[in-house]
Order: C-alpha cells, then sequence, then structure tokens
C-alpha cells in the first residue's frame, strides 16, 4: 500500500498568496508513511489551504512537494491513491447515498463492488438508498468518510472531518478514524477540537499563520510539557519554594498553590527527588509532589503563544 | 476520458430524469405541432419562423413544426447547461469530482460530452414524437402527408435535426462557458439571458448589421436555416468560431483556477 522510506507528504517552502495576503509562508512539513497525523492550528492559519494544495485543487503561488512520491504539481500521479474530504462533504441531494458513491466510483475508475461494506463502515447501510437531501450533516459527514474510503486509498486527507457533529457523533467520528489509522494507511486530519486529535494522532503538524510551529510525533509534542509539580503543605512556603528551587538552577513557574519545574532532559524521579530532599532540608513540608504531562491545548498554546512573541 | 462520460450519463439516464425529459419532449412535439399547423397560412412562401399549409405538404413538412418549435429553444438550453455547470460549482460537488478525476480538462470534456450526448437523444425523441403530432394533426389542416414518408422526407427530416442539434450546440457551449467564466447562477444567468434576449435585440434594432455577428442572433438564423441577411453557411462558420473561442476560454480557465467553494 506504501513506498517504504517514501514520506507521504512533502511540502518543501510551500507559499500561496491571494493577492496581497499571503496564506501560506513557505511551509515545509513532511509527515511519514503510516501515521495519523494531526494538523492543528488557528482559523486562518491555512490549514484548508494546505490540504487544498495537496489534492490539486489549489495551485502554489511557490515551492515545491510531493504527495506519496508523486510531484505537488501533478494531482493526477497520486489522487487515484488518495481519499479525501475537504471542507463541508459535497453530494448530489437529489441522488441517494448508494448512487453518489456509484457515481464517484464511476468517475475514479474504483471497483464499486465494495460499496455495501463502506456503507455499513460507516453505520449508513440503513439509510443508503434515501436521498442525500434527506441527510443530516453528520450523516453527510460520513458519506464522506466512505467517499474517502472508495478504492482503499494509501492517504487519507480529512479536514475538519467533526464538524457539524453532535458529541455521539464525533465521538464515533473520532473512532473510526482511528481504525482507519490502523495498519498502512496515512492519515492527514485536521480539526480545531484538541481534544480529538489528541487520541488518535501520533503525529502532529502545528501551523500559524501559514507557517510551521511544531512538526514531530506525538511523543515528542507532549512530552516537551512533562513537568514536576510541587505544593508545600504551607500556602506561605510557596514563594520560599519558589526561590530555594530557582537558587538550584531550575526554571519555576509558581503558580497559585503549586509550583511546575519542567523536567527538560532530567529523569523526572531524580529531579523529584531532588526537589523532595532539598524541600526537606529547608524545613518545608511537601503536600504534593508528582509528574504532570501537558495536554495538547497547554502545548498547543504554549506554541502559538511562542509563534506570536 | 470514458469514465467521466459513463459518470455524467449515470447521473441523467436516471428513471426520473428519462421520464421528465420524455414528457417535455412530448410537451413540445404537441405545443410545436399544433402552434404551427394551426398558425400555418394557406399559401405563399414560408418565410423565417412561419409555415404555410403548402411547405408543410412536402416532404419535409412532417419535422417543420419541429424546426420551427427548437428554433425558440435556444434560451432554455442556455440556462440549462450554464446552471448545470453552476450547480457543480455552487453545490461543491465539482470539488469532490475534481478529487476523483484531477484532470481538469478531461473532466470539463467529459461532462460537456454526456450532456451533449443526452441532448441529442431528447432531441431525437422530440422530433419522431413532433412527426407523429404532426400526423395526427394535419388532416384536420387539411395538409397531405402522402410526402412525409419517401426518401427524400427522411433527408429533410435528418437535416432538420442535424441544424436543430448545431444551434442548440452552440446555445449549449456558450452556456457551459459563461457557467465556467462567472461561476455565479446569478450572475451568469443575468448576464445570459440579457445578453442573448434584450441586448442583441435593442442593439439589432440600432444597428442592421448586428444579426450578422452577434451569437445570439446567428443562432436564431441557423435554427431557421438562415435568413435573407445570414446566410446558412455564414450562421455556421460564425457559430462555430465563437462556440469555439468561449469553449478555449472556459477551458484554460477550468484548468488554471484555484477551486475553493
Amino acid at each position: 500500500m506504501r513506498d517504504p522510506g517514501v514520506p507521504a507528504i512533502v511540502m518543501r517552502d510551500v507559499t500561496k498568496r491571494y493577492g496581497r495576503r499571503t496564506a501560506i509562508d513557505r511551509l515545509s512539513i513532511e509527515v511519514p508513511a503510516g501515521v495519523v497525523a494531526g494538523l492543528i492550528g488557528p482559523n486562518g492559519a491555512g490549514k484548508t489551504t494546505a490540504m487544498a494544495m495537496l489534492l490539486g485543487l489549489v495551485s502554489p503561488t511557490a515551492g515545491r512537494g510531493s504527495v506519496l512520491g508523486g510531484p505537488l504539481g501533478r494531482p493526477a500521479s497520486y489522487l487515484h491513491r488518495v481519499g479525501a474530504l475537504i471542507e463541508e462533504p459535497a453530494f448530489y441531494p437529489h441522488l441517494t447515498g448508494r448512487e453518489n458513491l456509484r457515481l464517484l466510483a464511476t468517475f475514479g475508475r474504483v471497483d464499486p463492488s465494495g460499496i455495501p461494506g463502506l456503507l455499513e463502515l460507516v453505520e449508513l447501510d440503513s439509510r443508503a438508498d434515501d436521498r442525500v437531501g434527506h441527510y443530516s450533516m453528520g450523516m453527510r459527514q460520513r458519506l464522506g468518510i466512505a467517499a474517502a474510503l472508495l478504492g482503499d486509498p494509501a492517504l487519507l486527507i480529512l479536514d475538519e472531518p467533526t464538524n457539524g457533529l453532535d458529541p455521539a457523533g464525533i465521538r464515533e467520528m473520532r473512532d473510526l478514524i482511528g481504525t482507519l489509522g490502523d495498519g498502512a494507511r496515512t492519515v492527514l486530519v485536521s480539526s480545531h477540537v484538541l481534544s480529538e486529535v489528541e487520541q488518535i494522532c501520533d503525529w502532529f503538524v502545528v501551523i500559524d499563520r501559514g507557517r510551521v510551529v511544531f512538526e514531530g510525533p506525538s511523543a515528542r509534542l507532549l512530552g516537551d510539557g512533562d513537568r514536576v509539580v510541587a505544593a508545600p503543605e504551607a500556602p506561605a512556603d510557596l514563594q520560599r519554594l519558589a526561590r530555594l528551587l530557582e537558587g538550584m538552577g531550575h526554571r519555576v513557574h509558581a503558580r497559585e498553590r503549586d509550583i511546575a519545574v519542567p523536567v527538560g532532559d532530567s529523569d523526572p524521579a531524580v529531579l523529584a527527588a531532588a526537589l523532595n530532599r532539598a524541600a526537606m532540608e529547608e524545613g518545608i513540608v511537601l503536600a504534593e509532589l508528582r509528574r504532570a504531562g501537558a495536554d495538547l491545548e497547554t502545548r498547543y498554546l504554549s506554541l502559538i503563544g511562542e509563534a506570536m512573541s | 476520458m470514458t469514465h467521466v462520460i459513463r459518470a455524467e450519463l449515470q447521473k441523467l439516464m436516471r428513471r426520473p430524469v428519462l421520464v421528465a425529459a420524455g414528457a417535455g419532449a412530448g410537451v413540445f412535439a404537441a405545443v410545436a405541432a399544433a402552434g404551427v399547423f394551426l398558425s400555418a397560412a394557406p399559401d405563399g412562401p414560408p418565410a423565417g419562423r412561419t409555415a404555410t399549409l403548402a411547405s408543410l405538404a412536402e416532404p419535409g413538412g412532417g419535422t417543420e413544426a419541429f424546426a420551427l418549435g427548437v428554433s425558440f429553444a435556444g434560451l432554455l438550453v442556455l440556462v440549462t447547461f450554464l446552471t448545470n455547470f453552476t450547480g457543480e460549482i455552487s453545490r461543491g460537488t465539482l470539488r469532490t469530482l475534481l478529487l476523483r478525476e484531477p484532470r481538469r480538462l478531461r473532466l470539463l470534456a467529459g461532462k460537456m460530452t454526456a450532456l451533449l450526448a443526452f441532448a441529442a437523444l431528447v432531441l431525437a425523441a422530440a422530433v419522431a414524437l413532433t412527426w407523429v403530432a404532426s400526423l395526427a394533426i394535419a388532416p384536420s389542416q387539411g395538409v397531405p402527408t402522402s410526402e412525409w414518408v419517401t426518401p427524400g422526407a427522411l433527408a429533410d427530416n435528418l437535416a432538420d435535426y442535424g441544424t436543430a442539434l448545431l444551434t442548440l450546440g452552440g446555445w449549449a457551449f456558450f452556456g457551459m462557458a459563461l457557467a465556467v467564466v462567472l461561476r455565479s447562477t446569478a450572475i451568469a444567468l443575468a448576464v445570459g439571458v440579457a445578453w442573448a434576449g434584450p441586448l442583441e435585440h435593442l442593439t439589432e434594432d440600432a444597428w442592421g448589421a448586428a444579426d450578422e455577428w452577434f451569437p445570439g442572433l446567428l443562432l436564431e438564423a441557423l435554427a431557421v436555416g438562415g435568413s435573407s441577411t445570414v446566410p446558412f453557411g455564414r450562421a455556421v462558420l460564425l457559430t462555430v468560431v465563437y462556440g469555439a473561442a468561449a469553449s478555449a476560454l472556459a477551458a484554460q480557465l477550468f484548468r488554471s483556477r484555484d477551486v475553493t467553494a
């Protein structure tokens, strides 16, 4: 399904300008094959534009890249191995869900025999013969996923697939995308619901104002935020503990009730023991000492904040 | 390109569309035959969009009502093709299709071919039904129909069909080009209908040679086999030239524009 060693997506210094507005500014990303990658960023960061360029819908103003080994400027060389759902799913409202999929199968020269299985996968089999015009937003999103999966693509590009879904629908979609990413298939999914992508992605690309601010495995993104949190029993000892730890050369974030010390390159257990020992020698009793990982939202806001500053 | 044609025909060859197209052809046949036979002048030479009882009795009389009726259908074809293409853009289905067939010119050409093939089929049904309707009405107007079943009649019928196909094909290409260039249904419709309707005809009142140059007026002349000022050959030639230019412009824009809707 994939070429070993060939990244699924490569963009090098890709720029897209609309008149004087720069939507994408020298964007360089590389998504390895076989990962579920989350493309995240604030509204207007350029996520949809980047995806539209990968899909040949929008031409880059400058730069180069490849998708599944095919050059970015020649989507015909790779799109037959790519399934996509970009912006709102668009179908013919007077045709049924099944007819829409058949039409797209013919259009893409794909064997239509897989359509019943796809309808079952997205749980639309009981409504497959209803007109799409009568579908809810969630059903159209699921039909969009089924359409993207026609031909068993090696790369799935999903732009905000949970848009317009209720909480139950969001959960179902998240589970579905997690399933789709099993095995060798690469999935690139954009979302502004960070808790959703956090649970399914093992690779992240964070962009802001058209530029990459982070790219790499989720372990690195979230691991970068590991810290040891210490809370003194007496709130009056908080400032004293902060000064003590700063005196030991640690970077300290004093908060209302506790102090967070980034782990950095240290061993978290060794750091925690050192903090505990120093506090004890100073006569400060710790009511809490724990290791904490950063959640995606915290890391994301920190990255975006750094990018803005 | 055949997969694009097949996919487009898949949409068109569904029962509701076929029933609607068949009903449309039937209504057209009835209205055209009744209108032409009931309003035919008793004698004198046929001129422009009129027929005489004598001309209806000639070998091509069976499809004369069709030929005259089709000359009024140009705007309908323009609107049909125009809204078909702008609909793909406004619904976002163009985006969906381009994800499956990124070779844009193949998509445009395949879709246009399928639509024209379907239009040709509907037109064939219309010509056959008009012939039948004319055959039914002719006796009531005292028009003999013995000449309608001769080999010469078949040639005349085919010529009427070919002319209608060429005329409506011209309108179809202009509709497609307007849709691709302007993209918005409302704007494209306003421009297309205003241009082909009042604008050309008002200009014609002020400038006598307008019918020799304006595409809508040329197509009107083409539909009736040429006029006193625009020979059939000139109408065909200029229609082909204008159609090709409009298609080339549309193709270039369709190929190069970003699809963001």
